[in-house]
């Protein structure tokens, strides 16, 4: 399943348009969704390269009682909410936790522009 | 993490919408709750996850003595238990999935046996034990001709040292608890109690068994009420006769067990003219064992 979502506002992801593909387990839901980035993303907790995502809802702290819609504002949440200390992306982390704040919203508004918008490429809405 | 909480409140909000079982997102069936917090899901549904937990923080620690704790799916407050087949406020199921201590608490064969004598007694309520102040001396009177032994002698006074041993599997076996030492502390207290002070005033009292019975199968009942409910008189009732046998808990079952196999539903009758038979053992036995 694919799901084609909007950065959050007020975010350097804003401009952008973002695919995620969801894996639903047979066990779902007793197991987590996997869940990861098709579109390029630049973000602490996002692996660069294969868009997987560190976010412990979708791991350890799953529980039944969170739907695919839950898991879909979770991710929006961490975009709005990176999370230097646990990085999957150690540059955009070494960005922030050196409290570098302006160049890590200009890489990452730069990778969204790049690969998260129409005209790059990034699907508007869900296939 | 703020997302998780934010995620939880969207969680709880819906189910006090009553849109059905968290988990599943269905229309619960077979209603559980959990043991703290009362969140409701479907029985299978919270079973399911709740041994899904277990077997992996197992796989994970080796130990099933180091089992971590469970946590509810919408509120992450810790229990050990799901409750399930709520028909009243005290008539329940209780599954135990882990205890404090991280083991399984299971009730034995020993416990359920005394469950169902407890069972046997509700399918056919009688009316009269309605909770009626005035009715109540009454309904005693009617229990005591039932209970007493042919020849009423009131043997309460007779201390026991299986007491507190029988009280606590009573009480585990009604309130599907493990962990009943308070309570049996307390009912166990209330009955030493009684036995002194019908020692004491014993040579006035004794020309009426009757009354003292009342007496004490009431305070034992009022005492035992806030515990297992509806359940109170019965465990009186029992307690009573198990104290009045003098006999030890093995030998108490054995013949709680024959007497129910013959007659079925008349076990209650077939006992207690058991019982007084067995009074000529008591000094023997107490003597030996």
């Amino acid at each position: 399943m694919e799901y084609g979502r909007q950065g959050p506002t007020d975010t350097p992801y804003q401009e952008g348009v973002f695919q995620l593909a969801i894996n639903v387990p047979e066990q779902y839901p007793l197991v987590p969704p996997q869940v990861r980035f098709i579109t390029k993303i630049f973000h602490p907790n996002v692996h660069f390269k294969t868009g997987e995502i560190c976010l412990d809802i979708l791991k350890t702290a799953w529980s039944p009682a969170w739907t695919l819609q839950s898991v879909c504002r979770a991710v929006i949440a961490l975009l709005a909410h990176p999370e230097a200390d646990s990085p999957l992306n150690c540059d955009a982390g070494n960005l922030l936790r050196s409290g570098d704040n302006r160049g890590f919203r200009s890489m990452s508004r730069m990778y969204t522009r790049l690969c998260a918008t129409q005209s790059n490429g990034g699907q508007p809405n869900s296939s | 993490m703020s997302l998780e909480a934010k995620g939880k409140r969207s969680a709880s909000e819906r189910t006090q919408v009553g849109e059905g079982c968290p988990i599943c997102l269905e229309p619960v069936t077979g209603e559980a709750f959990l043991d703290q917090c009362f969140h409701r899901f479907c029985y299978h549904c919270i079973l399911q996850w709740s041994e899904m937990v277990l077997a992996a923080s197992l796989a994970k620690s080796g130990n099933p003595k180091r089992v971590s704790s469970l946590e509810c799916p919408l509120c992450k407050t810790h229990y050990t238990s799901v409750i399930h087949d709520f028909v009243s406020g005290n008539k329940f199921r209780r599954d135990y999935l882990l205890s404090l201590d991280g083991s399984r608490f299971h009730l034995s064969e020993a416990h359920k046996k005394r469950q169902a004598v407890y069972s046997d007694q509700q399918e056919n309520p009688k009316p009269e034990e309605e909770e009626l102040p005035s009715a109540e001396a009454e309904v005693m009177i009617n229990n005591t001709n039932r209970a007493l032994p042919k020849n009423p002698k009131f043997r309460v006074v007779q201390s026991s040292r299986w007491l507190t041993c029988w009280v606590r599997r009573e009480l585990q076996a009604l309130m599907q608890e493990e962990d009943v030492d308070m309570v049996t502390h307390h009912i166990v207290g209330i009955v030493e109690f009684l036995q002194k002070q019908a020692k004491a005033g014993g040579v006035g009292r004794r020309a009426s068994s009757q009354t003292a019975y009342v007496d004490w199968h009431k305070a034992v009942s009022v005492a035992v009420q806030p515990f297992v409910f509806e359940n109170a008189r019965k465990f009186a009732e029992e307690l009573w006769r198990f104290l009045a046998s003098g006999i030890d808990i093995a030998f108490y079952d054995q013949l709680a067990l024959d007497g129910s196999e013959p007659t079925g539903s008349k076990r209650s009758d077939s006992l207690t003219s058991d019982v007084p038979e067995l009074d000529i053992y008591d000094d023997d036995l107490e003597s030996c064992s």
